[in-house]
């Protein structure tokens, strides 16, 4: 007589029942838990991803941030200039003054209220000392340069002025 | 003694699902990448000249004008050396002259009064080479300039 005639027949019930039983009972330790996980493993990625991200991030704080002065374009290069935004007819015209720079020995000069043809340096510690208030914000300034003048010199008299608390500043430019 | 009834669905832990951290770095990346691009276009490679001092209030419509060091080799067909030692150029476009910087300006002041024209010009350049490009935005009918400089603490 063979095994499986010796024991009852088995239904499919009682099949099913056994089955679900002996899954019951898994094997829980690390090493399985991690065999069921399948596909690629990410950490490397997200490591790299990581890191580029960072040095993005780092390298977007790394450039300066930027920031600018404003300047008007007088009327002898096309732009209308302060006069034309004067509403009241009766109104006394701004203090104009004028900062000419020029180059000279491969020096920048400076022309500004006394100091006549003097170091940039100088002209930059007379604006910043002028005394800050109202009046001083009503002045117009005009800054003319020649063209050897660096530009960086321009901007730095430019900033001395926004320092200085002035803000109608204009950049002289020829026809 | 009843042995404990486990489910498929309890496994315990299994460690933390990385997808959605991925998702995130991915599109943060790509954002980077973007506007990294998108700085570097509007920057040209200008070096600014450095100011401790200006103003930081944004502008919704800009007209940026990169004024560069022009390059060694020379400039390309068709545009002139008007602006001199320097290149000027609008979204990394040169302007070929100072005709078609005029016509720039005034096509942006037309759409929108409000529009403001910025530039960005190189630290080392010479005011010669920026002085025809505030010219013509002058012409183009631009009253006011914003000069952009790196901001120095």
């Amino acid at each position: 007589m063979t095994r499986a005639a010796a024991q009852p027949r088995e239904t499919s019930t009682r099949r099913e029942r056994r089955r679900r039983r002996a899954g019951r009972f898994e094997r829980r330790d690390a090493l399985h838990g991690y065999s069921l996980h399948f596909g690629p493993n990410m950490t490397p990625m997200v490591d790299v991803v990581m890191v580029i991200l960072i040095f993005f991030m780092a390298s977007a704080a790394f450039f300066g941030s930027e920031w600018f002065l404003r300047a008007a374009i007088p009327p002898e290069a096309g732009g209308r200039g302060a006069a034309a935004a004067r509403r009241d007819p009766l109104e006394l015209p701004p203090m104009r003054l004028t900062v000419s720079l020029d180059v000279s020995d491969g020096r920048v000069i400076a022309t500004f209220i006394e100091i006549n043809k003097g170091g940039l340096d100088e002209v930059v510690k007379r604006i910043e000392a002028m005394p800050p208030g109202p009046e001083t914000e009503k002045i117009e300034v005009l800054v003319r340069a020649t063209g050897p003048v660096p530009y960086r010199d321009v901007i730095r008299v430019h900033e001395a002025l926004e320092r200085a608390g002035i803000k109608k500043v204009g950049l002289g430019v020829g026809r | 003694m009843r042995l404990r009834r486990t489910s498929a669905k309890s496994h315990g832990f299994e460690g933390i699902n990385a997808t959605p951290l991925i998702d995130v770095v991915m599109c943060l990346i790509i954002f980077f990448l973007l506007v990294g691009k998108l700085a570097v276009d509007q920057g040209g490679g200008v070096l600014l000249p450095r100011s401790g001092a200006g103003k930081t209030d944004a502008a919704e419509n800009m007209l940026t004008v990169n004024i560069a060091i022009a390059p060694e080799t020379g400039l390309p067909a068709g545009v002139e050396a008007w602006a001199p030692g320097a290149t000027a150029s609008v979204l990394g476009q040169l302007v070929p002259n100072p005709g078609a910087m005029e016509a720039l300006v005034r096509e942006k002041l037309l759409s929108d009064a409000k529009a403001v024209v910025q530039i960005r010009a190189h630290r080392d350049l010479p005011f010669a080479a920026v002085e025809p490009v505030i010219r013509a935005c002058g012409r183009g009918g631009a009253t006011t300039i914003r000069l952009v400089t790196e901001k120095v603490e």
